[in-house]
């Protein structure tokens, strides 16, 4: 009775309903977390959802369907009933393949009658043809019944695909939980850490491509890796599209901006000298004091629409910034850069603006298990589609041709149309045919 | 001079007019609008082909990059399918049910701008050829497969008589097309699946990360893997796949359209990637 309740449920996560209503289930999940935007703060859905539909929005996760552990379980499920249901699918393969060349486990397709003969091997070779097994036939010689067949590996075909699939899932899950991301931007001659790893990057350069016509073509980031002794570990360039790897961690062109170098005085004496980068700030906390570089145009222009770049040449550069006391904003104003810029007995300088480089690092582990999962997806799909099994054997008893196929070959529009084409054959005397 | 938009304009008249006959066809039952159909909407195709091949000429890259060179680019992979379809399965009223999906894309297309933009940095990958170009192969096969769906539906309900015999193939023989137009669809959307994955791990790091397109493209391939699934498995054919084949189509649009339209995500390239 115990053991009948484990083959039950046995049965059920290996079964087809199990994994259809996995399917469904993560389906709709995943048209839910395109309707619902993905990973905002609570503030985020109470200001545009009422309070039910936030707090369902919050007890289900539905912020965070994709990274959600139901999502994961969900997946989990689905590579355990796909292996389940691959390893006995493949069972039933092997025996498939074992049970080929046998008369008995296939149909009767057509049948003729032989009235003369002379050369039976052209008329069995012309019937294979028909039914597209002549690629790779073969004959058996054995109580006067043919054999032939083709794509024998196309049963394995779904049994490939199964296997892909779970392997890109166990290989996606794996790289989900061990993922690391982090980012470094900074303008040439900068030395960075980076976080979770012992190493430093440094950039050399970064250089922004143009076309003729003004259009930018590349940026490009020349990067150097060094050990924490400062020792070189890598060094190479990257560009969008294609990235700088080292043991695992790939580096990634993601973005860019405009830099300066800004100095800040108190009566004319230095308080501090960093770079500063659009859209940040440099914040001198003793003074309770911000300088904000709020945007900069390189090639500044005022119109009715407000302040515009007419291009992305430094032509006539200015900048946009504001200055924040007490975390209140207290000045903006648009000047040149190397302008003075004075508020009571503070002064900053913001001069030198090139451009700064920003560079995602990631390291996504599995990522050859998923490869080979969705080669083996492919392979699976191929061998399903296209290269379908196909058995035939051929009989001759007495005054009698039987023809035998198995399912894959009983498709009734087919089966009367290779019958015709049979029939044809056998009766036109005109192409030296000796039957009948 | 004639140009690449003089070219799909013309395709454009072509494929309308192809559209009518094909629909005069069914209406008046005279055969021979059903050659005007089929060599019109041949001649839109050669006239579309031209202009696309123009367009490459002019950019020095595959037509595959802007809303409008999709669409463009999707209404001749239907066209092309149509047009093979039609040539190998010799189905006379086919064109009544292909042609107005052919038109509603290409006039999705008309509708977007054709502007000649210099090729971003983020276009500029290899990957981005195969990822869009087996997309239009899936998208133009699935369409067909809608389209041999929506006759296989109407073929259903109407009476048989000498014109639905003769020119509308038995119902056994369009649910076999559909699904060869599905396996072939299927097959290469995994492959823009695949590729896509690929580009987006040389891109942004990550191979999967749940964009709305990538979300709704794995949604799409899930609807018609479950097809396969139970068709192969459990022998579902025919009319409940008829209109699985439709509904399967509509998720089709709605990954081209609907998620570039409505929502937002790394496809929109506007965000935080690179110009």
């Amino acid at each position: 009775m115990g053991n009948s309740i484990w083959i039950q449920k046995f049965r059920f996560l290996k079964s087809m309903g199990f994994g259809i209503f996995l399917l469904v289930f993560i389906l709709i999940l995943s048209v839910v977390g395109t309707i619902i935007p993905q990973g905002h703060e609570a503030i985020f859905y109470t200001e545009r959802y009422s309070e039910y539909l936030t707090a369902l929005v919050v007890i289900f996760g539905l912020d965070h369907i994709y990274t959600s552990m139901l999502f994961m379980i969900l997946f989990i499920a689905l590579a355990i009933n796909l292996l389940l249901c691959s390893t006995s699918r493949m069972k039933r393969i092997i025996i498939k393949v074992k049970q080929r060349n046998n008369i008995n486990n296939m149909k009767e397709i057509s049948s003729y009658k032989l009235v003369k003969h002379k050369e039976y091997s052209s008329v069995y070779r012309y019937i294979f043809k028909v039914y597209g097994t002549a690629g790779l036939f073969k004959y058996k010689n054995k109580d006067e019944v043919y054999y032939s067949s083709k794509n024998v590996i196309g049963y394995f075909g779904s049994w490939f695909l199964h296997l892909g699939i779970m392997l890109v899932i166990l290989f996606y899950i794996y790289g989900q939980a061990t993922f690391f991301s982090s980012d470094i931007y900074g303008v040439p001659g900068e030395v960075m850490s980076l976080e979770g790893t012992d190493y430093k990057a440094a950039i050399q350069a970064f250089n922004v491509s143009y076309r003729e016509n003004g259009s930018i073509s590349q940026y490009t980031t020349e990067l150097e890796l060094l050990d924490e002794e400062g020792k070189q570990l890598k060094k190479g360039s990257l560009n969008v599209n294609n990235p700088m790897r080292y043991k695992g961690y790939g580096y990634y062109q993601t973005s860019m901006g405009w830099a300066a170098d800004c100095q800040a005085y108190k009566a004319a004496l230095p308080l501090k000298s960093e770079v500063i980068f659009e859209k940040s700030a440099v914040n001198i906390q003793a003074e309770n004091i911000a300088i904000a570089l709020t945007k900069f145009y390189p090639d500044f222009a005022a119109n009715e629409s407000g302040f515009v770049t007419l291009s992305d040449m430094p032509n006539n550069p200015a900048l946009l910034y504001a200055i924040y006391y007490r975390n209140e904003l207290v000045k903006m104003d648009i000047v040149q850069p190397g302008e003075a810029i004075e508020w009571n007995e503070y002064s900053f300088n913001l001069n030198n603006f090139r451009r700064y480089t920003y560079l995602k690092v990631n390291k996504m582990n599995g990522q050859i298990g998923a490869a080979v999962g969705g080669i083996l997806i492919i392979i699976g799909l191929a061998l399903t589609f296209y290269f379908k099994p196909r058995e035939l054997a051929i009989k001759r008893q007495g005054e009698g041709l039987y023809i035998y196929g198995k399912a894959e070959l009983e498709n009734e529009e087919n089966r009367i149309a290779n019958a015709l084409k049979i029939e044809n054959y056998l009766n036109n005397k005109e192409e030296g045919i000796d039957v009948r | 001079m004639f140009g690449e938009k003089q070219g799909f304009l013309t395709a454009l008249i072509l494929y309308s007019l192809a559209a009518l006959a094909y629909i005069i066809f069914l209406i008046s039952r005279k055969l021979a609008y059903s050659n005007y159909g089929s060599w019109l909407v041949r001649a839109g195709l050669l006239f579309h082909t031209g202009a696309l091949v123009m367009r490459t000429v002019q950019t020095s890259y595959l037509p595959l990059t802007s809303q409008y060179e999709f669409a463009t680019s999707f209404a001749w992979g239907i066209s092309l399918f149509f047009v093979g379809f039609e040539w190998k399965y010799k189905i006379r009223s086919l064109g009544a049910f292909a042609t107005p999906l052919i038109l509603i894309v290409t006039f999705y297309a008309a509708l977007q701008s054709a502007e000649i933009k210099p090729l971003m940095p983020a276009l500029q990958s290899k990957w981005l050829v195969v990822h869009v170009s087996t997309a239009v192969l899936s998208y133009g096969a699935f369409a067909v497969a809608c389209a041999v769906s929506i006759m296989f539906i109407i073929r259903d309900k109407i009476k048989e008589d000498e014109f639905t015999s003769k020119h509308m193939p038995q119902l056994g023989v369009l649910d076999n097309i559909s699904y060869k137009a599905i396996t072939f669809g299927f097959f290469m959307l995994t492959l823009v699946i695949i590729t896509g994955a690929i580009w987006a791990e040389r891109a942004w790091g990550r191979y999967w990360q749940w964009d709305p397109k990538e979300t709704w493209s794995f949604v799409t391939w899930v609807i018609y893997a479950l097809y396969l699934h139970v068709r192969l498995n459990r022998g579902w054919k025919n009319k409940k796949a008829a209109w699985y084949a439709v509904i399967g189509f509509a998720s089709i649009l709605f990954t081209y359209i609907g998620v570039n339209t409505i929502l937002v995500g790394y496809h929109s390239y506007g965000l935080l990637y690179l110009p």
